[in-house]
């Protein structure tokens, strides 16, 4: 069984090239000096981000271990949800936002790498506050207990003991960085293209779709055998955190809070203009029930198929060449993806929703797993071998010892996922077949002049984001406190 | 034991789940047809045309009222997307009428599809409107000249192209990347057709001292302009008239070329494949009936293509501008190597 | 007896060479060395958990090696007792009777009397997570038991006990071993656990056997 369930998501998560390549009647291999020059930048400026994210996270990691010691309360209601922020929001209005508020904004290569490490510090920060607490804290007491002050720890070993899993982390926001679209676009100017970019132009301007197939592999097999020969170290990670006074800095804070109050400062201010506009526009007034009820439905949807994906994933997880393959696998090209659903099933309004929930699933899946989802069930390695010995079947296995213990961990990233649902318009706006949804409305107010009204409603997208997360974060969390207790 | 029931309940929803949704994925793909099957007509278009406060829903109702049939429009998100829509359309769905594709990517469409070609009624056309506008198998539904927008009081706007290049107007325009936005393939074409490619680029090269950034879209160079972080934008001529009827404010000029503005038509077109060509041959004859074109032209915030539409209106007030024609084909052909040439720029 | 032939595995710092290796059908076989020395290399190849493709393992006329882990029928106590944490000491035994399809009635049967062998009746309904080290090793011990294994595989299984919990524990063992006369392999690198459990002892250094002797 577990065979054939290893093949099940080998399909799922390969079926949009399957996919296109199917649509694409094969693959053109024409390939450019240009082409080349692209991957070489695309491969460039996602090395660099991931690198400022990771030294800015790593600063911003021990400010949220600091206000976790001293402020637990402003840590956890507003910290903490500051940190996931600017990766929930949609990528234009952070870019419209930091653009306001960043004066004079840097445009070309550095303003690439500026937007990217904004998106991505946050979540950055999370990850290595995990990390540190769990396996710096007790060895930089030891050092801190000799006389080494926090520099010569970190640099003489510190870092070195949790290298692989900072690379983890730092692969993460490489993948996101590799397929990056809009920033290098408007913030890089013209001769920064990434290959998302020349994807989108085969296929927008070229209608060359075996072309773009080809380059949507190519970013694909790339970030692959990268991540496949970068060795990965997942690791059991510990849930609780230990006080750590040591590797703790009030510097961090600030730095921590960045990101999102460049994005708050930068949307906020236009809410009577955007409430004029929406008091003007009885339909919509008439609908938004309507298209919030179906984001709803395309939320709870993505955190559900995205739960079943985490649990199947974590059934076969244990199989070494399939581990490969799933740490290694990044998300696929959201337009490929896009148009790969779009020529699946008949069209109409429940088709498009259930496109979304698939798409949004398979693009979400992959980076959370490299986020979290493989250290989690790394963790229960042990576990599996010792229940193994004792002759239980693969079934009994996955049942009592895999699920129960990465229930939580399951739904949290599920409802990561389903908050990523309600901001999607990247994917939504090429499998939709009209404005079902609140993103895909903000979208078309903003190609009608009332941008203002699609800030107001992007405020109301992160309200119900922060809900739908709540639910499923909120359901793991009960289960857990019950299992453990 | 409770907790074992616990566990086992909530695994077995787990595993209900796989077969249902096995199931429900297999069920819809196999579904044959359109869940709106019972539509008459399909109409496809790009998302704000077919939004609520779009033009679609208000002239769509009308027409359902009046020829008793219903209407299934479909939104392909971006204007530039609804070619590659069509391309990977499902084949057991047929669209009967595809609306809202410009001069600059009719090429394309004749590319993927075969048209069916019209025979246009008695129709008054809008005086300005360039007679190499009408085709035999697109008809234009509304059109406008393309201009650049400011804010009245933040600079003295532009007369010419030349004078972008002035020291005054350094890192004020947000303009439209060409490779990703239509408006942005506008301005690429105008200048090289008005200048010629090579001075064309170099003029672009030379323009770059002013540009403030280049965007994807027109929605988000709008919204830095509109953000105040650009002074100056490339948009409508018409643009001022949104501001002006939805905001009530009268700050938003359209700076006068002197030596002439580019112009964009929207077309309407009805695939060889059509399901019910009748009704969408009458669909299209009736969007050039004068009060769906009023209608149009309130909602879209574009010219009517129909003479004497705009009159009483604010679009009357708009200021006549020279139009620069200029042939599409021809730079359409060699697109390839002008947007590489305008990569390379570096803009 | 049980045979243990080509054992041979190459790994890049250090290879294991164990040509033949004989257990004993009943008592202590201990596998003493240093760390480093390889004990746990063989220990998880006997278990199955590292591929050993020259391995022939003969159990009493079968061959183990030819039959996966699960199959194999052993009872392990790893070092760190891996205990299942969100389970009961009570469930993390009784998962073990429930894989090897051990009937309900037995199962209660058995753990009655094991949990009065091993002093477990104070703890058996309180969650792994929340047990004393001495406790997981009792509760491990059992779970390995209950499963009617062929031989008790023991990986350094009072190492991580203070030494009045080592002694408490090394007595429970030996009077279940009293009860339950099955083979036991034990891996360890602590004389105490040689002088007073083993029947016979294989000292390994550098992946070889380098001397066997068995213990009056």
């Amino acid at each position: 069984m577990r065979r054939a369930l290893g093949l099940l998501v080998i399909i799922i998560i390969f079926s949009p090239y399957a996919l296109s390549f199917f649509h694409g009647q094969g693959l053109s291999f024409d390939i450019s000096y240009n082409d080349i020059n692209v991957f070489a930048f695309t491969l460039l400026q996602a090395f660099l981000s991931s690198l400022a994210s990771l030294v800015l996270g790593f600063i911003a990691a021990l400010g949220l271990i600091y206000s976790a010691n001293r402020y637990p309360v402003f840590y956890k209601w507003i910290l903490r949800p500051s940190c996931l922020l600017p990766n929930v929001v949609p990528v234009i209005m952070v870019i419209l936002a930091s653009l306001k508020v960043i004066d004079p904004f840097p445009f070309g290569f550095t303003g690439i790498l500026l937007l990217h490490t904004l998106m991505n510090l946050g979540i950055v920060a999370l990850s290595i506050q995990k990390i540190v607490s769990n396996k710096l804290s007790g060895l930089s007491e030891v050092s801190a207990l000799f006389g080494a002050s926090r520099a010569q720890f970190l640099f003489r070993g510190g870092l070195q003991t949790i290298f692989g899993d900072l690379a983890m982390v730092g692969l993460f926001v490489f993948a996101i960085c590799y397929s990056s679209f809009a920033i290098p676009l408007v913030v890089g100017g013209s001769q920064f293209t990434t290959i998302e970019v020349l994807i989108f132009e085969q296929i927008r301007l070229e209608g060359d779709w075996a072309k773009a197939s080809f380059l949507a592999l190519l970013q694909a097999i790339s970030i692959f055998v990268l991540c496949y020969f970068i060795p990965q170290k997942i690791e059991a990670t510990k849930e609780s955190f230990r006080r750590n006074q040591y590797l703790s800095s009030r510097i961090g804070i600030p730095i921590a809070l960045i990101p999102a109050l460049i994005i708050i400062i930068g949307l906020f201010g236009s809410f009577s203009m955007g409430m004029k506009q929406f008091l003007r526009l009885d339909l919509l007034r008439a609908e938004l029930p309507g298209q919030i009820l179906n984001s709803l439905v395309v939320a709870i949807g993505t955190g559900l198929f995205s739960f079943l994906l985490f649990n199947l994933i974590a059934f076969v997880f244990y199989r070494g060449t399939l581990k490969k393959i799933i740490l290694s696998y990044a998300a696929p090209s959201t337009v490929i993806c896009g148009f790969a659903f779009l020529i699946f099933g008949p069209q109409g309004e429940v088709s498009s929703l259930i496109r979304m929930i698939l798409g949004i699933s398979l693009i979400s899946v992959p980076a959370l797993i490299r986020l979290q989802f493989a250290n989690t069930i790394y963790s229960l390695e042990r576990q599996r071998e010792v229940a193994v010995l004792l002759g239980a079947s693969d079934a009994e296995v996955f049942k009592r010892i895999i699920f129960p213990q990465s229930f939580f961990s399951a739904c949290f990233l599920s409802g990561i996922a389903s908050f990523w649902a309600w901001g999607d318009f990247a994917l939504s706006s090429i499998v939709a077949d009209r404005s079902h949804t609140v993103a895909l409305v903000i979208q078309a107010l903003m190609t009608s002049y009332r941008l203002e009204l699609a800030v107001l409603l992007l405020w109301l997208l992160l309200i119900c984001g922060i809900l739908t997360f709540a639910l499923f974060s909120g359901i793991g969390y009960v289960y857990h406190k019950k299992l453990i207790s | 034991m409770v907790m074992e029931k616990q566990k086992t309940s909530t695994f077995a929803i787990l595993f209900a789940l796989l077969p249902i949704s096995l199931g429900l994925l297999i069920y819809w793909t196999s579904e044959s047809g359109s869940e709106n099957s019972n539509a008459d007509l399909t109409i496809i278009s790009y998302g704000s045309f077919v939004s609520s406060w779009g033009p679609g829903p208000a002239v769509g109702k009308i027409f359902e009222k009046e020829y008793g049939v219903k209407l299934q429009w479909i939104n392909a998100g971006d204007a530039g997307l609804i070619i590659e829509r069509l391309r990977f359309q499902n084949a057991n769905q047929s669209v009967d009428v595809v609306l809202g594709l410009d001069q600059l990517t009719i090429d394309g469409a004749r590319e993927v599809l075969e048209w069916r070609n019209f025979s246009y009624p008695e129709i008054l056309w809008h005086k300005r409107l360039p007679k190499d506008a009408l085709q035999r198998d697109f008809v234009p539904f509304d059109w406008g000249p393309l201009a650049f927008v400011y804010k009245k009081g933040q600079l003295d706007p532009p007369k010419s192209l030349e004078e972008l290049l002035s020291k005054k107007y350094q890192g004020t325009i947000s303009l439209q990347d060409p490779r990703t936005s239509t408006p942005g393939l506008q301005f690429l074409y105008w200048i090289l057709s008005e200048k010629g490619i090579d001075a064309g680029f170099s003029f672009l090269g030379n323009l770059s001292e002013s540009i403030h950034s280049i965007s994807t879209s027109w929605s988000t160079s709008y919204g830095l302009f509109k953000r105040g972080q650009a002074k100056l934008t490339f948009s409508y001529l018409t643009s001022p008239i949104y501001h002006m009827i939805e905001e009530e404010s009268g700050d938003y000029r359209a700076a006068i070329f002197e030596d002439g503005h580019p112009y964009q038509v929207e077309y309407v077109g009805i695939p060889e494949k059509c399901k019910n060509c009748d009704l969408a041959e009458a669909f299209v004859n009736f969007l050039l009936r004068p009060e769906i074109q009023k209608i149009i032209m309130a909602k879209n915030y574009m010219l009517p293509v129909v003479d004497q539409i705009e009159q009483g209106t604010e679009f009357a007030n708009i200021p006549k501008v020279r139009l620069i024609p200029f042939s599409a084909q021809s730079l359409t052909r060699d697109r390839r190597s002008l947007l590489e040439r305008w990569k390379k720029l570096g803009l | 007896m049980s045979t243990i032939k080509n054992l041979f595995l190459k790994f890049e710092e250090f290879s294991i060479d164990i040509g033949e290796l004989e257990l004993l059908d009943q008592g202590v076989t201990a596998l003493w060395g240093a760390s480093g020395s390889g004990k746990t290399t063989v220990f998880r190849t006997l278990c199955g958990l590292i591929d050993c493709p020259s391995l022939e393992w003969e159990f009493q006329g079968e061959r183990l090696d030819q039959l996966s882990p699960g199959e194999r029928r052993l009872g392990v106590v790893f070092q760190s007792l891996d205990l299942f944490p969100h389970m009961t000491a009570k469930d993390n035994i009784m998962f073990a009777a429930k894989a090897r399809s051990i009937s309900q009635e037995v199962a209660n049967k058995d753990l009655e009397h094991l949990s009065e062998v091993l002093e477990m009746n104070r703890f058996l309904n309180r969650k792994a997570h929340l047990l004393s080290g001495g406790e997981s090793q009792r509760v491990a011990l059992a779970r390995a038991l209950i499963s009617q294994p062929r031989i008790l595989l023991l990986d350094e299984p009072f190492s991580a006990l203070d030494r009045d919990l080592r002694l408490e524990a090394r007595r429970l063992l030996n009077s279940l071993l009293q009860e339950k006369p099955i083979p036991v392999f034990m891996i360890t690198h602590d004389s105490e656990d040689i002088d007073e459990l083993a029947t016979r002892v294989c000292r390994i250094e550098m992946g070889q056997i380098t001397s066997v002797n068995d213990q009056a």
